[in-house]
């Protein structure tokens, strides 16, 4: 009965807490998308989200004896991957080349050149600017979920957001003004 | 009117256009607005930025990380303990004493019997102990 009301991610965390490995392969095809993605808005490129991603689900692993199973996996695992992130950051490799977009892809009314300039400006800000700006507006994270995942009080949330915006908004202003 | 900063007025015309609560209420805004022109085109530059990023969505990787994150797993499990290697260490150490004992005269099977521990150990340990890692890389 206990079982059934455990949703899928708490079976797999109490198998992989009981030393059953392969039901970790449950989270991480489950969350290795969002992992990456985020990894990949944080970092801005593609192999070190890539790195940054592995090396967090490994952390989760060990960690999962510490994780409270009452609370959603994905953001307790995003402290690690930001974590991760921001160490692999001191030694971080070339960027992709800049006539591709690896954190932007457009929908179907885009114009190529704006997600071009979406995905240079957001490359331009710096790493934090970059996160709270894509965890906005891509995720739709309310600013409590911000405050939640980044671990800083609301405020914070609103001004760091602000001003993160004005910057990119200076990056863009050429495409904006078109 | 207020005296209220343009930054507290955007930040709140932001958290607004947001679907936030915001702290000023709209009149408070719309009252800072219609004498400040710089919030004015500040507010419309905002809104185009809001704009674009309503034409782009996260681009998503569709790598699969299950098989180097599995095998990473594997290769960091935790080794046979110390406990394994103590308890062999004395059933071979039992051993030579008995074979020194004056009397004691084992035969040849018997004398085999290290040579048998020792291959079911590395059966068990399903490892070659001289094997030469050649990845093996310093830590920086």
């Amino acid at each position: 009965m206990v079982r059934a009301l455990m949703d899928d991610d708490e079976i797999a965390i109490e198998k992989c807490r009981n030393g059953e490995r392969e039901a970790f392969r449950h989270l991480v095809e489950k969350y290795q998308r969002q992992a990456l993605s985020h990894a990949t808005a944080i970092l801005g490129s593609r192999e070190d989200a890539l790195d940054a991603a592995q090396e967090a689900f490994i952390d989760a692993f060990k960690a999962l004896k510490q994780f409270d199973s009452s609370r959603p996996f994905y953001p307790w695992f995003y402290v690690l991957l930001r974590n991760r992130c921001f160490k692999l950051a001191a030694r971080k490799r070339e960027t992709e080349s800049i006539d591709e977009t690896v954190i932007v892809a457009p929908n179907s009314t885009a114009q190529s050149e704006r997600i071009l300039a979406l995905e240079n400006a957001l490359r331009a800000l710096d790493m934090e600017d970059r996160e709270i700006v894509t965890l906005k507006y891509f995720d739709g994270l309310s600013y409590n979920e911000l405050a939640e995942r980044l671990q800083i009080p609301k405020g914070t949330v609103m001004s760091r957001l602000f001003h993160a915006r004005k910057k990119l908004q200076a990056k863009l202003e050429r495409v904006v003004a078109t | 009117m207020k005296d209220l900063t343009c930054e507290k007025v955007l930040i709140a015309m932001m958290a607004a256009a947001d679907g936030e609560s915001a702290e000023l209420s709209p009149e408070d805004m719309k009252e800072h607005l219609s004498a400040c022109e710089g919030c004015r085109d500040e507010a419309v530059r905002m809104q185009q930025v809001s704009d674009i990023f309503q034409q782009a969505t996260r681009r998503e990787s569709t790598i699969d990380l299950w098989p180097s994150i599995n095998s990473r797993l594997v290769q960091q499990s935790p080794r046979m303990g110390w406990q394994v290697y103590a308890v062999v260490g004395v059933l071979l150490l039992g051993y030579k004493l008995f074979e020194m004992l004056p009397e004691a005269d084992p035969g040849w099977a018997i004398r085999l019997a290290p040579l048998i521990v020792f291959g079911v150990l590395l059966l068990v340990l399903r490892e070659n102990p001289f094997r030469i890692n050649t990845e093996l890389v310093l830590e920086k």
